[in-house]
């Protein structure tokens, strides 16, 4: 029983995993206003948030215009609703830069800003008049609930980040095993070795198929499109028909040694591709993802904290899943060489791949 | 061993021209093509437009040139040089001489292709750009597809499957050609332009040497 403790690790991680990334709450965040656009002299504009408490008893929101590091102060003149709050402002006919952005505070929701909210029409350009500017007299506290972070465009859909990435990191780490044990395989040939390595493609095809669905729906719902031009779903999608080639090939060799060599001979060659592909070029080509631009890693995913905690776990749950369908698929997959074999009246290990 | 290869190349080059048609049927293939997409664009004005067409039309030059490469060999041959060269060698000489038929193909593909749909994009001076990434991509064509004919001929099923093969593996060749030549022809000076032609470089040596190494288990069979 013992042996079998990684098993109840996948599960409790899988469990945790989920019941965390549905659950936790999105940080609150700033959506937009009722109207961009704002004339010198008095406006009245409505401000809408997202998951933030305006009405709350002790929230005591107030909100400030912001460019160039200058401060205008606003006066609330109405909390219609916990995300809707209606304010006025007096914006001055010099203006430094025609753009402003906002911040909310309150002591609830901590200090949360949307930019570039206001453009300004009819203001002339030259420094910013200071007579109107004030100096915000709360204390700015960044965090106060704990929550996923709040993106602009992502919104709730951050939650995809524990299913999408962990797709394609378990499929490298499959399609890692499938590549070195057809090295194995070359080095010293048995059925065992290109059976894991055929059990390990099929299964990293799921994982990749499920990473192209996963991403699909994100991209949907964050750029617009099922599908964009963008090398990670190049690569993506290049991944999938590159190893439905390998498993055509083999279909096309009826011998069963040379359709195994000839199977790992196009199964290291393509992940070395692959590799190169995946992990390289993404790095130098402008792309929609996170983390372009000579930017590795994803450190500009805004991993904060509250992410990290589930997405760490995510990663390693679902790799172990990944491992464990792999695992199960293999020992189905010997008992089946077996029986072929037994069929045929051949004990595997001493007559196949001997001659070769 | 040098002299074998080079021996060996010599004899691949005089089964080539002995046999004209098959020569004379791939320059007639990407004749064809050039001229279809002449039809079809008459002019193809936009620089990007140009590049990625003629890239298409390498392309498929390379696949009916290099694809067929072991699937036209006798199997008496085939025991014959069984018996006499090791596979590294038979390799070698094989690459060899496919990157020198696709160099001389493309050259002839790229003539073919500005003369009919003009060569407005190119500028005098950054001729030699162009021209290296036009060699570098051809090489790198020819070694890529040299394996995978290789892998397609064990197969039963022939040469249609290394279309299957071989279209995915050349995409990331292609992306990075495509890049390296239209920022050529938008006037990317080299300096910047240069990391893309290096990886193109990387990319060829790493397959030369993949195919080297992995070519003798194809071998023996």
């Amino acid at each position: 029983m013992l042996r079998h403790w990684w098993k109840g690790l996948t599960a409790l991680l899988l469990l945790y995993v989920l019941v965390f990334s549905f659950t936790t709450k999105l940080a609150p965040g700033l959506i937009g206003v009722d109207q961009g656009r704002l004339e010198p002299g008095a406006n009245e504009r409505v401000l809408v948030g997202f998951n933030t408490s305006f009405a709350a008893e002790h929230a005591n929101p107030q909100i400030f215009l912001e460019h160039e590091g200058t401060y205008f102060c606003t006066e609330i003149s109405e909390v219609i609703s916990d995300d809707r709050i209606r304010f006025k402002v007096v914006v001055p006919d010099t203006l430094e830069v025609p753009f402003f952005n906002v911040y909310a505070n309150s002591n609830i929701d901590g200090t949360i800003l949307l930019e570039n909210a206001f453009s300004v029409s009819g203001a002339s350009i030259g420094s910013t008049k200071a007579s109107l500017a004030c100096q915000p007299q709360v204390e700015v506290n960044e965090h106060i609930n704990f929550g996923f972070p709040f993106q602009p465009i992502i919104f709730e859909s951050i939650r995809n980040l524990m299913f999408h990435v962990p797709m394609w990191f378990t499929m490298f780490l499959i399609m890692l095993i499938s590549f070195i044990s057809s090295i194995r395989y070359l080095h010293k040939p048995s059925v065992e070795l290109d059976l894991r390595a055929l059990t390990a493609v099929k299964t990293g095809m799921v994982f990749a198929v499920l990473g192209l669905i996963t991403g699909s729906i994100w991209a949907r719902f964050t750029w617009g499109a099922w599908w964009v031009n963008d090398p990670q779903l190049n690569g993506a999608l290049v991944t999938f028909l590159i190893y439905a080639g390998y498993l055509i090939l083999r279909s096309g060799i009826a011998d069963d040694q040379k359709q195994a060599r000839v199977a790992a001979v196009f199964n290291i060659f393509a992940y070395v591709i692959l590799f190169i592909l995946l992990m390289i070029l993404p790095r130098f080509t402008e792309g929609l993802h996170p983390g372009k631009g000579g930017n590795p890693g994803f450190n500009s995913y805004d991993l904060d904290s509250s992410l990290r905690m589930v997405f760490y776990p995510a990663v390693l749950g679902w790799m172990l899943l990944g491992y464990w369908i792999y695992h199960l698929n293999l020992r189905m997959n010997r008992i089946r060489t077996r029986l072929y074999y037994d069929d045929k009246d051949l004990f595997p290990s001493s007559n196949h791949d001997k001659k070769g | 061993m040098i002299t074998r290869i080079i021996y060996l190349i010599k004899h691949e080059a005089r089964l080539e021209f002995r046999q004209k048609h098959t020569l004379a049927g791939i320059a007639l293939f990407s004749l064809a093509a050039v001229y279809l997409c002449y039809q079809a664009f008459q002019r193809a004005d936009e620089p990007r437009v140009w590049n990625a067409l003629l890239w298409l039309i390498l392309l498929f030059t390379a696949f009916s040139a290099i694809g067929k490469s072991f699937a036209g060999q006798r199997h008496g041959l085939r025991l014959y040089l069984y018996t006499t060269v090791t596979p590294q060698e038979f390799i070698l000489a094989r690459l060899i001489y496919n990157m020198l038929l696709m160099w001389a193909l493309g050259l002839f593909t790229f003539l073919m292709f500005a003369l009919f749909l003009g060569s407005d994009a190119l500028h005098a001076d950054t001729f030699w750009m162009y021209f290296l990434g036009l060699t570098a991509g051809n090489l790198g064509f020819a070694t890529l597809l040299t394996l995978i004919s290789a892998i397609a001929a064990q197969s039963e099923s022939g040469i249609g499957l290394t279309a299957v093969l071989g279209l995915p593996i050349v995409i990331p060749l292609i992306l990075i050609l495509n890049r390296y030549t239209s920022q050529v022809l938008e006037g990317v000076p080299f300096v910047e332009n240069g990391m893309n032609l290096g990886f193109l470089l990387i990319l060829t040596f790493g397959m030369f040497g993949l195919s080297y190494l992995l070519f003798p288990y194809l071998w023996r069979d």
